[in-house]
């Protein structure tokens, strides 16, 4: 294997993976933007929160990181569960605007809040032996950590998409979308169902958070900070679709990863002319809404 | 009755309050200070505070007979016109007699006309740009510039072996010293550099850059970042991506400082790094600092570059009190610290009359576990490094 084919295989893993972190962290705002029709900036904030809770986890608790992951992702779920039931109440009926206001506000509070408790340094989770360092292959060598992230990613990914198509919840999901009297009529707890919705949003952040702090290190102003790649990752694929999140984010992370090597001048921006690109071509995103 | 000792009470205290204002006012020397205390580099706010308090209560914020005050204010992150602003309304509107601050280069630069219309001395405390000094004749520096701390690395590396070198920072103007710093430096000692890497401010995801790094196959790697995400992802990417087993050595600056070493953790070990301070000197002068810090700021604190230059900075503030008796004279203030030299934490330190630049021992650091916890041990001192980059380009200096 030449030198330049070992560079850009490994390269074109490392950006698959980067796309796979892309996905999770803004798979939950595709959720409840998609499903839920609630434009939910405060999302990222959730990523951060998912971050932190795995973090103290460990640290203060002492679990192990598999563990404390999942202690991560149910404490986001909670906090989620509880800010829909109390908060996200009037966000529902607030026009657009109202809602991209209340909830950036709450991204803001979320942020202070984060500040205070963990301070302003950047933190990052420790990763447990067996998924550091790399495998080499000659030439040719790979981030365990990516391999590890890259298949939890495809795993949460399969899983929702068998959730939302599959599952009865699925089915309810959707009829409670797509007309809630109806919905209601036919006895599905349509409340219900929105407040397990969005926990789960929530939820897949908060792993997201968790997982991607290896390259998106946690501190207190994550929820703002990384808020644009998520709505780029959103609005590239089309509002609201899973598919096209997962291209959008497996495309963008190639398109960075690789742009960065190859076109080093560009560097960051070639995200954003990938994106201005995919959106001169297809306004709807890669997979617009019907 | 009454009502005329109303007046009397009120006339006394009066006249009282007049007199008590105008005696504390003649002994009162204000110091602007402008600082990162908020935002995502709001470390350089608080290490700055903390070292022009500790020397605040060790003086009893007394110079002779003057009382000195500091009016800190914010600048909330890189942001030139709001520090110009500042800058501005502390001098025309506070009568600040002395500037202190400056973290960053942008904000440094755009407080240059202020400092030069109103005559005002800064005392600089960071920002890691050579030709910033050119800017004013009433610019101190007591932080350090990358050149000063990058050729005694490049020369430490060459020293012990290295022939073959990357260079990877930041794309920016302090970046821009480093690379011009490491390579002049670099080729100088008869070594090659295999490739100059860019990596855009704000990049936390370094794969491609490390990538391109392991493909240029160099014994070493020097590398500069903004203190922060940057420097802490790099280091962390580059053990983590196994760089150092591909026979690569990393040398660094300010990017293992003691506050990001938790975050990069244990990867961090063995890193070989030049700063101008570490918290772990043996001299008399740091052991007795780092003991005042921790009494004041708890046991796990740790003094740092930017409390030490803050510390520093108000000894060279003072000496200008001194010269000039309290009262505001930049052209005699400036003079006064010209050539002064004092014990500083970091070791003996002076002041350049030719370029307001700190002359200071540079030391070779390598991250080990200290009681415990990661920190800089120094392990080689070059003494009293003077700043470089005026010296290698007299033509610019000159200008």
């Amino acid at each position: 294997m030449t030198q330049s084919l070992a560079t850009f295989l490994s390269l074109s893993i490392d950006g698959v993976a980067y796309g796979m972190l892309l996905f999770l962290i803004s798979v939950g705002l595709t959720v409840t933007l998609g499903v839920m029709r609630v434009v939910n900036l405060a999302h990222s904030a959730f990523a951060m929160v998912g971050g932190y809770f795995t973090l103290w986890a460990m640290q203060r608790a002492g679990l192990d990181f598999f563990v404390a992951l999942l202690v991560g992702v149910l404490g986001t779920m909670v906090l989620g569960a509880i800010l829909e039931r109390t908060l996200y109440r009037w966000v529902y009926t607030a026009n657009g605007l109202g809602q991209l206001l209340m909830t950036i506000g709450l991204a803001f509070i979320i942020c202070a809040i984060a500040k205070h408790f963990a301070g302003t340094e950047l933190q990052t989770i420790p990763v447990p032996q067996g998924l550091r360092g790399t495998w080499d292959f000659g030439a040719f060598s790979v981030s365990v950590y990516r391999i590890f992230a890259l298949v939890c990613s495809a795993v949460v990914a399969f899983g929702i998409w068998l959730g939302l198509e599959r599952t009865s919840f699925g089915a309810k999901l959707r009829a409670a979308v797509d007309n809630p009297r109806m919905a209601r009529c036919v006895g599905i707890d349509v409340p219900l169902v929105f407040s397990i919705t969005f926990a789960i949003g929530c939820g897949l952040s908060g792993l997201g958070g968790a997982l991607s702090s290896q390259i998106l290190p946690l501190e207190p102003y994550y929820g703002l900070k990384y808020l644009v790649l998520v709505l780029i990752v959103v609005a590239a694929g089309g509002l609201g679709s899973l598919r096209g999140s997962l291209y959008a984010g497996l495309l963008l992370g190639l398109i960075d990863t690789l742009g960065r090597y190859y076109v080093p001048a560009l560097g960051a921006f070639m995200i954003y002319l990938a994106v201005l690109a995919i959106l001169l071509i297809r306004p709807q995103g890669l997979v617009g809404r019907a | 009755m009454m009502k005329r000792h109303l007046w009397l009470a009120v006339a006394l205290a009066s006249v009282c309050q007049f007199t008590a204002v105008s005696v504390a006012r003649a002994e009162e020397i204000k110091v602007g200070v402008l600082g990162l205390f908020s935002g995502s580099a709001s470390w350089w706010g608080t290490e700055y505070r903390r070292g022009l308090n500790l020397w605040m209560e060790q003086n009893k914020s007394k110079v002779g007979d003057d009382t000195i005050v500091l009016l800190e204010r914010d600048e909330g992150g890189v942001n030139p016109q709001r520090t110009r602003q500042l800058a501005q309304e502390l001098v025309v509107r506070d009568q600040v007699q002395y500037l202190f601050g400056g973290s960053f280069t942008p904000n440094v630069l755009a407080m240059a006309d202020v400092v030069n219309q109103t005559k005002t001395p800064l005392v600089i405390g960071n920002s890691g740009t050579s030709s910033v000094t050119l800017k004013s004749p009433y610019f101190a520096r007591t932080g350090f510039t990358q050149w000063a701390v990058s050729v005694p690395l490049v020369e430490y590396a060459a020293k012990k072996g290295v022939k073959n070198a990357a260079i990877v920072v930041a794309d920016f103007a302090t970046g821009y010293d480093a690379i011009d710093a490491y390579s002049e430096t670099f080729k100088k000692a008869g070594g090659k550099v295999a490739v100059e890497v860019k990596v855009p401010l704000g990049t936390t995801d370094f794969s491609s850059y490390l990538q391109r790094v392991r493909d240029a196959k160099p014994d070493a790697v020097f590398m500069f970042m903004p203190v922060g995400p940057m420097s802490a992802g790099f280091v962390k990417a580059f053990k983590e991506r196994e760089l150092d087993k591909a026979g690569i050595q990393l040398f660094a600056t300010t990017e293992t400082m003691e506050s990001d070493l938790p975050a990069i953790g244990d990867s961090a070990l063995g890193t070989i790094t030049a700063l101008h301070y570490s918290p772990f000197l043996t001299t008399p002068e740091n052991t007795a600092f780092v003991k005042a810090y921790k009494a004041k700021y708890g046991p796990g604190a740790l003094p740092s570059i930017a409390s030490v230059s803050a510390y520093d900075s108000m000894t060279l503030i003072a000496q200008m009190i001194k010269a000039t008796k309290g009262k505001k004279d930049a052209d005699k203030a400036i003079a006064a610290v010209k050539g002064y030299s004092w014990m500083s934490a970091r070791g003996p330190v002076s002041i350049d009359p030719k370029t307001r630049e700190i002359v200071q021992n540079v030391y070779i650091r390598r991250v080990e576990s200290i009681d415990g916890k990661l920190g800089n041990k120094p392990i080689d001192t070059y003494k009293s490094v003077v700043e470089p980059w005026h010296i290698s380009h007299p033509e610019v200096a000159a200008k």
